[in-house]
């Protein structure tokens, strides 16, 4: 059995081939070659890239941070209390398939073209994958796993702590790295306006330029973003659900 | 002492009441184990959940020691047939959970937690995940859970039916030696003759549904050494397996 790690550098490297082969047989300016791009990028990653790729890595952070620490509580709290749930769920399944990216002319209007709108966007977008989540991994828990607790008189705070919490966090970090995917997505979109940082921006700009090494440089580095970040979650859910 | 004194229990389903339980009497003196033997969906389950405070809508009193059943105020240890551990805690974490809660995690008798995981050999491990051990071991981690609370109230329902036989019988006689050293009041539901035979000092025979008691009977052999070989035993399992025929085939 081949190791996570090479299966995966074996994939990396099978992609990076069809890419060159299909630019040698296309021979388009618009398909360079994986050698130049990569040549490119170590030239102006430092001088060019990394500003960049700093402040989309500050809007998605900041996004999955306030989704994740205003959509666990809520989510949770719905999947515990049948009350609240039976409240609140009909505005989330009425909200949840709005196409939140259609709502963000309204949010630049409101909250100006500056980074607040960018984060805002990107939570809209990221929190109701998490409630629901959170929700159903918490309706998930056998009745049976309470009993023992309820037997001992045990707080609330008891019963969230050792098994509401514990129990639901593999689905919560599925569910962020679902997450992650769209946050990028929704990333790109709102950094092609209203801001002259972010690799959306640089993507765009570089088109605008012609200057196509750099906008490949610059689809790489947002995709080697989007991996770390979910290489990451994985770590992270490795190391919190161990005993999976 | 515990007093279980005309227990009855609805449950609503469609607007009809369903009667679980039925005028239910049964008193366990301290360091008594009673074991509640009844066919299936007699209402056994329900009896349990009502003296683990689960179920709080009965009609009848349940008292220990006087006082109504409180899980906040009383020790109530509960083993349950799926054994209710935490996948996401370690073995040892389980083991004093139930301490954890009642006396703060300051006050946890360390000796005894490492003298019970010893006892039932659980010590080499304490730092593994129950998903990761056979359902004997998380058997044990149940029961030392259960002992380690130093309950004045232990209940177990079907405690070991899940185990094979070799290891149940095996569990029986470890739970056995760990029960004659605390002598904690106990009620056990089960649905082997067998097993009510080799552990309960009462033996309350309950009917099909609604639950009623139909016979308590007095083991003769409890505490006996080596039950197990001795002639008596199946004596006994065979008068008590006709009382049993006789309440529940009516």
């Amino acid at each position: 059995m081949m190791s996570k790690n090479s299966q995966r550098l074996i994939a990396f490297m099978s992609v990076l081939l069809i890419w060159f082969v299909i630019s040698i047989v296309l021979d388009l300016p618009i398909i360079p070659s994986p050698l130049k791009v990569f040549k490119t990028l170590l030239i102006i990653f430092p001088s060019k890239i990394s500003i960049h790729c700093l402040y989309s890595l500050w809007r998605i952070l900041a996004g999955l941070a306030l989704s994740i620490v205003a959509g666990i509580p809520i989510g949770l709290a719905m999947g515990y209390f049948d009350g609240l749930d039976k409240i609140i769920s009909p505005f989330i399944y009425f909200i949840y398939p709005v196409p939140k990216i259609a709502l963000m002319p309204i949010i630049m209007l409101l909250f100006g073209l500056g980074e607040m709108s960018k984060i805002i966007m990107i939570t809209l977008i990221v929190i109701f994958q998490i409630i629901v989540a959170a929700r159903d991994a918490v309706k998930d828990i056998p009745k049976e796993t309470y009993y023992s607790y309820h037997s001992l008189g045990a707080s609330r705070k008891d019963i969230f702590k050792d098994i509401v919490i514990p129990a639901s966090l593999s689905g919560i970090l599925t569910s962020t790295r679902v997450g992650l995917g769209t946050a990028i997505s929704v990333l790109f979109f709102t950094e092609t306006f209203g801001t002259e940082y972010g690799m959306g921006y640089f993507i765009m700009d570089s088109w605008m330029r012609i200057n196509y090494l750099e906008m490949y440089s610059g689809i790489i580095v947002l995709s080697v973003m989007g991996f770390l970040l979910f290489l990451a979650v994985d770590k992270l859910e490795e190391k919190l659900c161990s005993w999976r | 002492m515990i007093e279980i004194k005309n227990l009855s229990v609805k449950y609503k389903s469609n607007d009809k009441d369903f009667l679980a339980l039925d005028r239910i009497n049964i008193t366990i003196e301290n360091g008594d184990i009673c074991a509640v033997i009844g066919p299936s969906g007699c209402g056994k389950s329900t009896l349990l959940y009502v003296l683990s405070g689960v179920i709080k809508d009965y009609e009848g009193s349940v008292l220990i020691d006087g006082n109504p059943i409180n899980p906040s105020l009383h020790r109530i240890g509960l083993v349950m047939q799926n054994y209710g551990l935490l996948p996401w805690k370690s073995v040892y974490y389980n083991a004093i959970a139930g301490s954890k809660i009642k006396d703060g995690k300051d006050n946890i008798d360390r000796m005894y937690v490492d003298y019970i995981l010893k006892k039932l050999g659980l010590n080499k491990f304490a730092h593994r995940h129950p998903g990761e051990l056979s359902g004997g071991q998380r058997q044990r981690i149940a029961i030392a859970r259960a002992f380690i609370l130093k309950p004045s109230l232990l209940l177990m329902d079907e405690p070991f039916s899940a185990l094979d036989e070799i290891i149940r019988e095996e569990m029986q006689d470890l739970f056995l030696k760990i029960w004659f050293e605390n002598r904690v009041s106990t009620l056990f539901i089960t649905h082997s003759i067998d097993e009510a035979l080799y552990i309960g000092k009462k033996i309350a025979i309950l009917s099909p549904s609604p639950g009623r008691v139909k016979e308590i009977y007095v083991n003769p052999l409890f505490g006996k050494k080596d039950l197990r070989l001795n002639e008596d035993y199946y004596k006994f399992s065979i008068e008590l397996r006709k009382k049993v025929r006789e309440s529940w085939l009516r």
